[in-house]
């Protein structure tokens, strides 16, 4: 596996569901392994230990603009609750499976978390962009309008 | 001098909560809560909702326990429709029940238990977490995810997802188990049961260096209550409720799931979302019982699989009646899962399975249908009624973790009562209070999030409302 991306989020709580949508407008492709999941749960690591390059996409409500930033494997703090972040789990990644990839986190502007499938335009916006910017750095060929 | 000391948010537990704890005058602990601070309301989100749309909106209450959901939801389906459900699709909701308590059961041990247990209640904060358990064990911690992607990806083979599956449906399932699936969930098991061997030997290695967290987190007489089978064997699926008591006497026998709410009550406190069920006959408080994996060992008199029968028989010698201390629900916990995959093992191996006749298609028949069975923390019940339509007209759903909350309550009290002195106050004291309500691996559900910090804040405040000290961390 060359490249692994993880969408999160929930798609029944609106914009938190956006990773989805940027997961939607990539498409299935045999060159990349598209994960959809609610949250970040350790199981992940050892699938990241296969992939070159893993990007997280998530949706965020301070971004103002889509951010692709590339992750380090310093847990910026110990993980103390039940939820893991995309810092921590490329750490569990490289200390239990050896991940020696790089990983990214695209952070995707979202703004209403209510009950609900709909995206805001702000969303869907944020969600074209991510899907292009992580076309670009994966060299994928697709077309998203 | 502080007068309330507040633990909030909990750590390493599903979901968010917060314990006060009280001073008196003289400076000691007087009394301790645990607030659940999350309402999600279910109950009404489905009222309207179609029967059979019940399971699939059910799997929503939790990101961790979904199965669970669906399985009782189901069950109150096929009581609705009035239906009887083909073994395999019996077989398919077994499997992946068990399943559900194998990775829930991993995550709660390995992942929020095992920091305190293989690095102790005092290891500092940035040692205490996963990552402290990869460097003194990494071995250890490998296994711990494997257990739980063993389950998940049983959950997605035969459920479709691993997180919300809403393939059960009144009547049955919606899908055959094929060979393929058959063959790709028993490939795993070796190392399943292997992995248990070494966690279980691992556990009652360390268990006599915490005597006295055994002896004072959450050890107190209860009643104790759980499914069993006809021979009184351990039972996920179907059976009938027993209740013990903290001498190993039996209270009630041959209860019937779809009867609960004629012998358990529900009382509500002002200062929790969650409710506090009890037997009724005893009232409230006074019918303060436990579920989950410490009630179901002590109201099972056998496991019903050779390996967890084993393990079964030596952890009830840790007490001439019923094992009380709540620390043990960790052990209780792992003869679970090592029992969950003999299930696994045996259920697979049942030609029966992969059998196509997999759902029975009715109308609604009856107005008012109860479903039950045992999630990973304990009993859970949904209880549905229904109009002429099949739309719920009312729904009534009694989770596992509610049932433990006077329990997990009395456990805070006791924890913080001999560990914590309010004069010289240490984290690892407040770690002891926590890692109490974490013997009961309480699921307080959070399936939505977005980047962002959750410390773990701890104030302590006069009764005036003064903030007289914070704490932060993470």
């Amino acid at each position: 596996m060359a490249a692994l991306v993880v969408a999160v989020g929930n798609t029944l709580r609106g914009d938190d569901g956006v990773a989805h949508r940027v997961a939607d407008l990539l498409g299935a492709r045999p060159e990349v392994d598209v994960r959809r999941v609610h949250q970040l749960t350790p199981e992940l690591a050892e699938e990241m230990a296969h992939a070159t390059t893993v990007v997280f996409v998530d949706a965020d409500v301070e971004a103002s603009a889509v951010r692709l930033e590339r992750l380090t494997p310093n847990a910026q703090r110990a993980p103390i609750t039940h939820t893991m972040t995309p810092n921590e789990l490329v750490m569990l990644a490289e200390r239990l499976y050896g991940f020696q990839g790089a990983a990214y986190l695209c952070r995707v502007p979202a703004e209403d978390f209510a009950a609900g499938g709909a995206l805001t335009p702000v969303a869907e916006a944020g969600a074209r962009a991510a899907a292009r910017k992580v076309a670009e750095l994966l060299n994928l060929t697709v077309e998203i309008l | 001098m502080p007068e309330r000391i507040l633990i909030h948010p909990m750590t390493r537990i599903e979901g968010h909560a917060k314990i006060s704890i009280w001073v008196n005058d003289a400076g000691d602990v007087e009394s301790a809560q645990f607030h659940v601070t999350d309402f999600r309301g279910f109950e009404k989100i489905c009222e309207g909702r179609p029967l059979h749309e019940m399971p699939g909106l059910m799997a929503r209450v939790c990101g961790i326990c979904p199965v669970s959901h669906v399985v009782a939801s189901s069950k109150a389906g096929d009581a609705l429709l009035g239906v009887e459900v083909p073994p395999a699709a019996v077989k398919q909701r077994r499997i992946v029940n068990h399943a559900q308590v194998l990775q829930s059961h991993a995550l709660s041990f390995f992942h929020l238990s095992s920091p305190d247990l293989l690095l102790g209640m005092d290891a500092t904060v940035d040692k205490r977490n996963i990552f402290g358990v990869i460097e003194r064990d990494a071995g250890f911690a490998r296994r711990g995810i494997r257990l739980r992607q063993f389950g998940q990806k049983v959950i997605e083979l035969v459920g479709g997802k691993r997180i919300h599956p809403g393939w059960s449906v009144p009547g049955g399932v919606q899908t055959a188990v094929t060979a393929v699936v058959r063959d790709e969930i028993a490939a795993w098991v070796p190392e399943a049961l292997e992995s248990m061997g070494i966690a279980l030997d691992r556990m009652k290695s360390l268990i006599d260096s915490f005597r006295e967290e055994i002896e004072h987190i959450g050890n107190f007489p209860s009643l104790f209550l759980g499914t069993v089978n006809d021979d009184g064997a351990l039972e996920f699926y179907d059976g009938r409720i027993r209740i013990s008591d903290s001498e190993g006497n039996t209270v009630a026998d041959g209860l019937d799931p779809l009867r609960y709410h004629t012998y358990l009550g529900e009382a509500s406190e002002e200062w929790s979302f969650m409710k506090f069920p009890y037997y009724k006959p005893l009232g409230y408080p006074g019918g303060k019982y436990r579920v989950g994996p410490l009630a179901r060992l002590n109201v099972a008199t056998s496991a019903g699989t050779p390996r967890a029968d084993r393990e079964l028989r030596e952890f009830k010698h840790r007490a001439k009646g019923a094992v009380c201390q709540s620390f043990h629900y960790h052990l209780a916990r792992l003869i679970e899962m090592l029992h969950a995959v003999e299930r696994i093992e045996e259920l697979v191996a049942d030609p029966e399975l992969l059998s196509e006749d997999v759902r029975t298609k009715a109308i609604p028949n009856r107005r008012e249908g109860i479903g039950s069975c045992e999630a990973p923390r304990g009993t859970l019940f949904h209880h549905y009624f229904v109009d002429a339509d099949g739309l719920i007209r009312k729904a009534n759903l009694l989770i596992a973790t509610s049932q433990n909350n006077l329990a997990m309550n009395q456990a805070v009290e006791q924890t913080a009562k001999h560990f914590v002195l309010p004069r010289q106050l240490r984290e690892g004291m407040l770690n002891r209070v926590e890692a109490a309500i974490r013997c009961y691996d309480p699921c307080l559900s959070c399936s939505t999030h977005a980047l962002g910090q959750m410390p773990l804040i701890i104030e302590i405040r006069r009764r005036s409302g003064e903030l007289l000290d914070r704490v932060e961390r993470g």
